[in-house]
């Protein structure tokens, strides 16, 4: 069965070169492909999948970017609080009777 | 650190490895929702969570001296908006630490015996179709992280006639023959069985890195030869499948083309059996 724990994985190998290096030989093989669909079919949902979660990344980074310059923008400006209540030291608003008088 | 061991640092597997578990361990989004609930634990505290505290119209009694202070207010207030983010987060972690727990005890007591039997059966069949001698062993080593940057090729799983005592054995990443050979494996060795003799020990490169002696004391002194061979699930190289002898009249039969071909087919074109084991030991179980 093997590792794949697929029930019949039969493949077929090429050899196409034997290499010899300082530590030992090396078999070069091919594979005859008899299952590419498959394979092509996983790769394909793959790099989806990466392109997904790499534009999710940069989603919310941008939404993390905004928010982080709203936030500070807000702790910034010191008219910040919203109140209804008029500031103590605020000249009062005019009315449309003293202008008239 | 001398600059070439940075270097060096840079380009090692130790470090690909590092950053997989890395990236496994801290997702980007966990750490930017921590900066979203910090900062905005910040904002609101400073004005609307803090007035609850400290406005004209707050519940809290005026003689509460210790809350109306502007800088305990604060204090407060950030504590109650960060502290439902932070049990969220701390109760997401236990139940990943949880799962992680128990897909470990699977692994351990299904998943791993089950490769071992296969394992075995796989030799067994080996030896009658190649006339392998029984000193023909196979064993599947995988990098393990042993503390940070630092990973080790150790045995998760292996035939019955391998000994006990040299599941012990870890290697660094470029360590004896098996480590030479993991070192100059990539993406395009994944179809490349290396066989590596070593009846003549001067024939070793001359960059080689001995056994160390804790190493050294633990693996069969008498091995005649090593076949390794890379198990990659897709890009990523999980583990290595080895075989060796100490048996010289089966270094001849460890080079046949058609014992590859048996193997690759065993391993499979999707080993992400291995990628599992691999995530499960590297996450401290």
């Amino acid at each position: 069965m093997g590792i794949s724990a697929k029930d019949s994985e039969s493949n077929d190998y090429e050899l196409r070169e034997i290499v010899q290096d300082e530590l030992g030989i090396t078999f070069v093989y091919d594979r005859v492909e008899d299952n590419i669909d498959e394979t092509s079919a996983w790769d394909q949902a793959h790099t989806d999948k990466r392109l997904g979660n790499a534009l999710s990344f940069l989603m919310t980074s941008l939404f993390s970017f905004v928010f982080t310059i709203v936030a500070f923008t807000l702790t910034r400006t010191p008219e910040n609080s919203i109140s209804m209540s008029p500031s103590p030291n605020s000249e009062p608003l005019p009315t449309v009777f003293e202008s008239r008088s | 650190m001398s600059p070439n061991l940075i270097v060096k640092f840079i380009f090692s597997k130790s470090l690909r490895y590092e950053l997989n578990y890395l990236s496994d361990k801290f997702k980007p989004r966990k750490l930017l929702l921590i900066i979203f609930a910090i900062i905005g634990g910040i904002v609101v505290s400073l004005d609307g969570a803090q007035a609850f505290f400290t406005g004209k119209d707050s519940p809290v009694p005026q003689n509460w001296t210790f809350l109306k202070k502007p800088f305990n207010a604060r204090g407060i207030a950030s504590a109650i908006i960060l502290a439902p983010y932070l049990a969220i987060w701390y109760s997401n972690n236990r139940d990943t630490e949880e799962e992680n727990q128990n897909i470990s005890q699977i692994t351990k007591k299904v998943t791993l015996p089950f490769l071992e039997e296969d394992l075995n059966k796989f030799l067994d069949s080996l030896c009658v179709k190649f006339s392998l001698s029984n000193s023909t062993r196979i064993y599947i080593m995988m990098p393990i992280r042993i503390k940070f940057g630092q990973w080790h090729l150790q045995t998760i799983t292996n035939t019955q006639n391998y000994d006990n005592i040299e599941k012990r054995v870890s290697l660094k990443l470029d360590e004896g023959i098996i480590g030479d050979a993991f070192q100059g494996m990539n993406y395009d060795s994944r179809l490349r069985p290396k066989y590596i003799d070593i009846t003549n020990l001067h024939n070793l490169p001359a960059n080689y890195k001995h056994l160390s002696q804790n190493n050294k004391d633990l693996v069969r002194r008498d091995n005649k030869g090593y076949v390794v061979i890379p198990i990659f699930d897709r890009t990523f190289l999980s583990s290595l499948f080895i075989i060796d002898t100490n048996y010289p009249n089966d270094l001849e039969h460890l080079k046949k083309e058609e014992l590859y071909n048996e193997i690759f087919n065993w391993i499979g074109s999707e080993p992400i059996l291995l990628t599992l084991i691999w995530k499960v030991k590297n996450n401290g179980h």
